[in-house]
């Protein structure tokens, strides 16, 4: 992949995880933000996905066939995280107080539906736990490109990693 | 086009997952229902009946007042950290697990992480 890409996906990634931490308190956001920051969390899943689409169209051909059981690991876990991202998102559409009133929706409350968001998020919080970690050393790979370290055998250690790291 | 069909692919999986959840919901196959959820967290009995009010006006979800985070508030910083601090967590002992597993293996193919085979 591109170092350019590579940067583009960093960028968003990075704004993906922040924009997650916040809509995990949204005692601090205020309500208001916290549905239309999720929202666009929503929008920028996405666009993540989309970004990623060749790995998950290509190791999901070989899934049942020839590739390593990480690679399958990994797809399970992608499969689950976009399984718990829905229901949270979903759920809180429907639970929304800001964003659908807006619209001219309003629905009956719904405890169960409140409940589940909560268990969602906590779900996905595990979930985006496990994602990162997968992605630990690629992290840092870029992290390393933006601090400098001063062994530069490290950074061409990393910039080697870079080329080959990710599809 | 090609653009178009992806996302459309993308939300009608969500669609899906969504359905699911609701059919698993209608059936009270999911862990909780109404009254498990009200005992767990909405001890609210009597002021029930009004929350319920078919048709009730916008201006009453602010005095609902189980836990209101209309406005924003530092309160909840704390929030934020905890779930940097269960993700941190949960990296560290993944990445420290996965260490240990690649030292110990034979074949230490780096870049292999993921994705190739
Ligand atoms: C806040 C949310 C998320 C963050 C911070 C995040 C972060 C990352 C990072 C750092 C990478 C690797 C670097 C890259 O190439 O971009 C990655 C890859 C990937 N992510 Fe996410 N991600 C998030 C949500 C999701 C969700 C909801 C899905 C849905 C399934 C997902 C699916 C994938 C896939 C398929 C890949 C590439 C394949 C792989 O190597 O695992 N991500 N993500
Ligand atoms: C990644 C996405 C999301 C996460 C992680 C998330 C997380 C949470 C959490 C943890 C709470 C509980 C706050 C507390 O009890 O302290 C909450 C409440 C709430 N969320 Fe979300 N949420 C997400 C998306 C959404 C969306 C898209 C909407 C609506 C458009 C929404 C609407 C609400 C509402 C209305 C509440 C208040 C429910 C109540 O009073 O119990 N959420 N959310």
């Amino acid at each position: 992949m591109k170092m350019k890409q590579n940067w583009i996906n960093f960028l968003i990634d990075g704004a993906m995880f922040l924009a997650f931490l916040i809509a995990t308190a949204p005692r601090l956001s205020g309500l208001t933000i916290h549905e239309w920051l999720s929202l666009s969390l929503a929008a920028a899943i996405i666009t993540h996905l989309l970004l990623h689409w060749t790995w998950i169209i290509s190791i999901g051909k070989r899934l049942f066939t020839k590739t390593t059981w990480r690679s399958r690991l990994n797809y399970l876990l992608n499969a689950l995280l976009f399984v718990s991202f829905t229901v949270t998102i979903a759920t809180g559409i429907l639970i929304s107080r800001e964003a659908l009133p807006l619209l001219g929706i309003t629905m009956a409350r719904d405890r169960t539906l409140e409940f589940l968001h909560h268990q969602a998020s906590d779900i996905t919080v595990l979930l985006l736990g496990l994602h990162v970690a997968i992605h630990w050393s690629w992290i840092m790979g870029m992290l390393r490109r933006i601090i400098p370290v001063r062994r530069a055998s490290r950074s061409v250690a990393v910039s080697r990693q870079m080329e080959g790291a990710n599809q | 086009m090609k653009l178009i069909g992806r996302i459309l692919i993308i939300l009608g999986v969500a669609w899906l997952i969504v359905m699911g959840m609701n059919w698993l919901r209608m059936q009270n196959m999911l862990p909780i229902n109404p009254d498990t959820a009200r005992s767990e967290r909405f001890v609210d009995g009597e002021r029930r009946e009004g929350f319920m009010r078919p048709g009730r006006g916008f201006g009453e979800f602010g005095e609902r007042g189980e836990r209101h985070f209309e406005e924003p508030s530092l309160d909840g910083v704390g929030d934020m950290l905890g779930t940097l601090v269960k993700i941190g967590i949960i990296t560290g002992i993944v990445v420290i697990i996965d260490r240990i597993l690649r030292s110990t293996s034979q074949r230490m193919r780096r870049s292999a992480m993921f994705g190739e085979s």
